[in-house]
């Protein structure tokens, strides 16, 4: 490939205290590439996550991003305001459970707008705009724009905390779980949503999931981790239909139905 | 220097207990807008009913000071009264009634009528000093937040306010940026009093007891308050005149007069509004104009 990667890390370390969640992972993101992290629970997945979107400083390691200007930055060099600028401009980043990244006392309106507003928008009537905008995006209807989340459904949580961060037009998307606990049908149509999003906008991503079919309905290239460390990474299709480790050939063979 | 009637400190705190006040108060004034933590005392009296903003006078005040007390505007409520005898029999000074006479003005909720004057130090009892407060409780997070600038969530509250009254309806403690930088909460001051703080060539300090934290506005510094491009701030008027003197621009509060839901309109400020009767003594008063709702 000749484009330069977009986000690298190299040999990240974390812990929590005795415990090791990461042990030397490294990994590279192309523009316009999402690439698959599965693992079992307590494999590392979401504690790479926080590494990479700036949250957590690893103990070991670098992770670089290329900002919009060109310009490759270590992450955890810059100084703390322009990591968090980059956190609420280029990047989106998804939670397991949507209540945690949505303010569930404001508006479905006003949960979009906070990010456009976190970014220097002043204006009510173009923030209004932009938020119902969003909403038509991600398939929430727009008569549901000014109630708060808590009287949105799960899958309406997961969409607006989707379209909350697609607002500013990241350039990258750390997803965790995205479609943790939906059921089948609403699912497939938060990931139908999900590619399309990505396709449209050209969106780099990173997603977590342990559920196999996710990784390969949305990932080219994937990354199976287990007790910290990546035991596996390839094409998706390859590792999935051909795995060479034991523990990816158990996870493969252990999912129901086929993955 | 003075007889100690009552058998305590000068001003009721220890020497120790005002110089850590001013010291607090230096930094604050020095940052306009920034929260400056400080070691608060015990006052005698309850946590809600002013102990931040008595610490400030207590640690400012001389006997040669004129002080003059309010509570919503007048001088003459419990809160008003009390503090200014308190602070009368502590630290042995004039008290007055009249805003353009006074040195130190101890405030709760409003700023007066009367313009300010150069010299003239605005003491404010802050029940929560940080706008941010209801909308990042996290502590870490809501420091990151004032010391990074990032003042965007502050607009969230004012787009739910739009969104559902149409207008902003946050009719007191009104944010406002300090000097560009800070983000203050003006303590309860209703959003009428906002502009009077803007270049004010007073000294405004604000003292909140409970959470032990002062803040400042110094003289002729801006105060701007936050408002969208296409919803511009609006200091708001009643639309009423005084029932007592007559007055339509000032800050009114509306009283039930009688037991069938009579209500009429009075100055907040009670000096001002003596003032005014006594000028206009004699006079036909402006009839004070009754809206039908």
């Amino acid at each position: 490939m000749t484009e330069e990667p977009l986000l690298e890390a190299k040999g990240l370390h974390f812990s929590y205290g005795s415990h090791k969640a990461l042990e030397g992972v490294s990994l590279e993101l192309y523009p316009g590439e999402i690439l698959g992290v599965v693992g079992e629970s307590g494999s590392g997945k979401s504690t790479l996550l926080n590494v990479l979107r700036g949250e957590a400083r690893p103990s070991a390691g670098e992770v670089y991003y290329r900002d919009k200007a060109g310009e490759r930055l270590n992450v955890f060099a810059i100084s703390e305001g322009r990591r968090r600028k980059l956190a609420r401009t280029e990047l989106g980043f998804a939670r397991q459970r949507p209540e945690e990244g949505l303010r569930m006392k404001v508006s479905g309106g006003g949960n979009i707008a906070e990010r456009l507003f976190a970014a220097g928008e002043r204006s009510y009537g173009v923030a209004r705009e932009k938020a119902k905008e969003w909403l038509g995006k991600v398939e929430i209807p727009l008569s549901r724009l000014d109630d708060p989340p808590t009287q949105y459904s799960g899958g309406m949580r997961e969409r607006l905390q989707l379209a909350r961060n697609l607002a500013t037009y990241p350039r990258l998307v750390l997803l965790d779980e995205p479609t943790g606990g939906l059921d089948a049908s609403v699912q497939a149509r938060v990931l139908d949503l999900i590619l399309s999003l990505a396709k449209e906008f050209g969106l780099a991503g990173v997603l977590v999931t342990h559920d196999l079919r996710v990784a390969r309905l949305l990932t080219e290239r994937i990354m199976v981790m287990k007790g910290g460390a990546v035991v596996e990474s390839g094409l998706t299709d390859r590792v999935l239909d051909d795995p060479r480790e034991s523990y990816t050939q158990l996870l493969v063979s252990s999912t129901l139905g086929d993955a | 220097m003075a007889r100690y009637r009552t058998g305590l400190n000068y001003a009721y705190l220890s020497e120790d207990a005002k110089r850590v006040v001013r010291r607090a108060l230096l930094k604050a004034v020095a940052i306009p807008g920034f929260q400056v933590p400080f070691s608060g005392r015990e006052m005698p009296m309850p946590y809600g009913w002013g102990t931040g903003g008595v610490q400030v006078t207590a640690s400012l005040i001389g006997p040669g000071d004129v002080l003059k007390v309010i509570d919503q505007g007048a001088d003459d409520t419990t809160n008003a009264v009390s503090i200014r005898d308190f602070l009368a029999k502590t630290a042995f000074c004039r008290v007055t009634e009249e805003t353009g006479e006074a040195t130190i003005i101890q405030t709760r909720h409003r700023i007066p009528e009367t313009p300010l004057k150069e010299g003239q130090i605005m003491v404010y009892q802050v029940p929560i000093p940080d706008p941010l407060r209801f909308l990042e409780p996290k502590l870490e997070e809501n420091r990151a937040l004032h010391a990074l600038r990032e003042y965007g969530i502050l607009y969230v509250k004012l787009y739910e306010d739009v969104t559902r009254h149409g207008e902003i309806a946050q009719s007191y403690d009104y944010p406002a940026m300090v000097n560009r930088r800070y983000a203050m909460s003006p303590s309860p001051i209703p959003r009428f009093d906002n502009p009077k703080l803007r270049l004010s060539p007073a000294l405004h300090l604000f003292g909140a007891g409970r959470e032990k934290r002062v803040y400042a506005v110094p003289p002729h510094c801006e105060v701007e308050s936050l408002a969208f491009s296409d919803y511009p701030f609006r200091a708001g008027e009643s639309g009423h005149r005084c029932e007592l003197c007559g007055d339509g621009e000032s800050f009114l509060d509306e009283m039930v007069v009688d037991d069938a839901g009579g209500r009429v309109f009075v100055c907040s400020d009670s000096a001002h509004c003596r003032r005014r009767r006594e000028s206009l003594q004699g006079a036909e008063l402006p009839r004070a104009e009754k809206e039908e709702k």
